[in-house]
């Protein structure tokens, strides 16, 4: 009894759907599972075809050549459930067995990518279908060089994983590690694309190594620059590697305005990602420890303002920091319904009854408000985490040592920085290793010229070549 | 290596003061008289500084036969500790010696919490001129005057390099009579206390 008619007899696969044909004294078996494929393309390509035969001698030969689908593999019986349960449909003739494409995996449609807007550019994204996404990619470099090799991965998942590189601008040894490394993947199973990271990511700095998106734009971006992606089945997110410090600063509508107006929002990221983790660690520093640094004006204020409030700095800092990761995380969660009470509830009993209840003083939901505004302005919420846990470490810092203490965390902020690599190439490149022509597109974007390729990604060195 | 590099960096670092913004009594502007017995300060400082209030100043009269003798009496006058950081302006007797000066010059020096850029005047009535006058008063009255090169803006960290380096130099003499008066400045040349009115 073969490996399909033991999952019928055993009733534990209700969407398995079989048919039984005799045609010729010969007993031609059909199975599909109805919930992953087409039966519309089932009974218009495969049964019409199959109830219209005529006596022939070599059904199974006769039905590999002449059914009108593009792909249809012969294949053994061990690899008849792998196929079924990839949507495939199985033919089985005399202990042979047909596999026939006819896939209709439910998917959703391509849709505008929620986390990140762009005001110009394209505004379609990828979604959780694999091919979709492939295709996404395919529209926009039409070149035979671009490249998909797909494995797969997971004992029972069975999911499948493409890397996609472009054959003459990415460097070989880099893909050829990276598949060497995805291929000693073995797990039961891989849900989303962030799996991958933990396995081809082996530092342990909180900063992403590895770029996640969801714009088809921004990954074409990446390949031409000799990046190499990787697409998996069931994930939105594709994941770009190797990525560098600098590529978090950039978005993709960056390359869609002036050099100069980039230039300039590339220098408010860098500012808000200064602001968002040091802002509250240094109102600690400077309340606590080095109260000369505050202006006289500014200093009566402040001293004005927290007269009411009963509690140290540090805490009163702690508790507002905390209280607006709370509302973040139940805002993300929340059902857009409630988003309104989510709302009120912070904007007003954090914010205005806080402060007149003389628990937080004014100057602190300021601070707290710009540091939070200025982690957002990232678009990858690995960047927000690690800021998140930066400002942390800086404000216990701070409340101990002041600004001697921040100092301390900037270097450790620092060495950690410059100790990382993204698939063993220098995260702060190019500051560190020092390359000037890959500066003309670090956070002042230069006018556009012919530039060379980055020297870390690929050896084809002019642009355009 | 890492952990003792750690423990290094945490323990050599220095005293770090930890200051609560609620306790500090901050002083604005400060006055020094010296009666042929001991010292007298006037201090401007802070009362209570209360949010949605303007904050309000009172002045602190301290006598002691010592500048270091001085500030210690002024923080137990003071319900609070005194913040010397923000000295707006510091306004010395007119009959002040050379030892005076050098007294006040060593004080200023050594107190590391001090910042020495701050205004310096002289007053033959200070107690007078810190109750009538504030200092954005006095500040753009020199300033004014100054551009007609009348008065001098000369900071204490002028007055202690130019002490120290035996350098002439010159402090403008303001008095409060109804309103602001100048009255001429006051050069010191040689160390000596040889004042030249020159109008």
């Amino acid at each position: 009894m073969n490996e399909i008619n033991k999952l019928l007899l055993d009733n534990s696969f209700s969407d398995l759907i079989h048919k039984e044909i005799i045609i010729n004294n010969n007993i031609i078996d059909i199975y599909s599972i109805e919930t992953i494929t087409n039966s519309s393309t089932i009974n218009d390509f495969i049964l019409k075809k199959i109830n219209n035969l005529k006596n022939d001698s070599n059904l199974y030969e006769y039905l590999y050549y002449n059914l009108p689908c593009i792909n249809i593999k012969k294949i053994d019986e061990k690899d008849s459930g792998y196929h079924l349960v990839n949507g495939y449909t199985i033919v089985r003739i005399n202990n042979k067995y047909l596999a026939i494409e006819t896939i209709n995996m439910p998917s959703r449609s391509i849709s505008e990518s929620d986390y990140e807007k762009s005001i110009t550019g394209p505004k379609d994204s990828f979604n959780e279908h694999f091919n979709t996404n492939i295709g996404l990619i395919r529209k926009r470099i039409k070149n035979i060089n671009l490249k998909l090799e797909t494995i797969t991965i997971g004992k029972y998942t069975n999911t499948s994983v493409g890397i996609m590189y472009i054959n003459g601008i990415c460097k070989i040894k880099l893909k050829d590690k990276i598949i060497n490394k995805l291929k000693q993947i073995n797990t039961d199973g891989l849900i989303d694309s962030s799996y991958l990271i933990r396995y081809l990511s082996n530092n342990h700095s909180l900063f992403p190594t590895i770029k996640k998106t969801e714009r088809p734009d921004l990954v074409s971006q990446s390949l031409l620059e000799g990046k190499i992606i990787i697409i998996m089945d069931n994930s939105p997110d594709i994941l770009i590697l190797p990525s560098f410090f600098i590529d978090y600063f950039h978005m993709s509508d960056d390359y869609y305005q002036k050099s100069f107006n980039t230039s300039f929002i590339r220098i408010i990221r860098l500012i808000a990602f200064i602001i968002a983790i040091l802002l509250p660690s240094y109102y600690v520093a400077i309340t606590t420890f080095n109260v000369d640094f505050i202006p006289i004006n500014l200093l009566v204020n402040l001293i004005g303002q927290r007269s009411s409030v009963p509690f140290p700095a540090f805490f009163e800092t702690f508790i507002m920091i905390l209280s607006f990761e709370i509302l973040r995380e139940s805002d993300i969660r929340i059902p857009s319904n409630g988003g309104t009470a989510v709302s009120i509830l912070g904007g007003l009993v954090l914010g205005d009854a806080a402060v007149s209840a003389g628990i937080i003083s004014p100057i602190m939901i300021i601070v707290v408000a710009i540091s939070a505004i200025s982690s957002l302005v990232f678009q990858s919420i690995e960047v927000v985490n690690a800021i998140r846990f930066w400002r942390f470490i800086l404000i216990v810092l701070s409340s101990l040592m002041g600004l001697y203490g921040i100092s301390l965390g900037i270097i450790l902020i620092i060495n950690n920085i410059t100790d990382t690599k993204s698939i063993d190439e220098d995260y702060l490149f190019p500051f560190s290793p020092i390359n000037l022509t890959e500066q003309k597109d670090g956070f002042i974007k230069m006018k556009e010229s012919i530039r060379k390729r980055n020297p870390l990604l690929s050896n084809n060195k002019i642009r355009g070549n | 290596m890492k952990i003792i590099l750690i423990i290094l960096v945490l323990l050599t670092s220095g005293c770090m003061k930890y200051t609560d913004l609620g306790k500090l009594s901050i002083v604005k502007n400060i006055g020094i008289s010296h009666d042929n017995k001991e010292y007298t300060l006037y201090a401007e400082i802070y009362d209570e500084i209360k949010k949605d209030n303007d904050p309000k100043t009172i002045i602190i009269e301290t006598k002691g036969k010592t500048i270091n003798e001085l500030f210690i009496n002024l923080n137990l006058l003071s319900q609070k500790e005194i913040f010397l950081s923000h000295i707006d302006l510091l306004i010395l007797d007119l009959n002040l010696e050379e030892k005076n000066y050098r007294d006040i010059i060593d004080y200023f020096i050594n107190n590391q919490y001090l910042r020495n850029d701050f205004l310096c005047i002289l007053s033959s009535n200070i107690e007078l001129l810190l109750k009538k006058s504030q200092y954005n008063e006095i500040d753009n009255y020199i300033k004014s005057n100054n551009d007609i090169k009348k008065t001098i803006i000369i900071s204490f960290n002028e007055i202690i390099n130019n002490f120290l380096n035996n350098k002439p130099y010159s402090i403008s003499l303001i008095n409060y009579n109804d309103k602001l008066e100048f009255l001429g400045n006051y050069t010191y040349y040689n160390n000596k206390i040889e004042m030249i009115k020159n109008d």
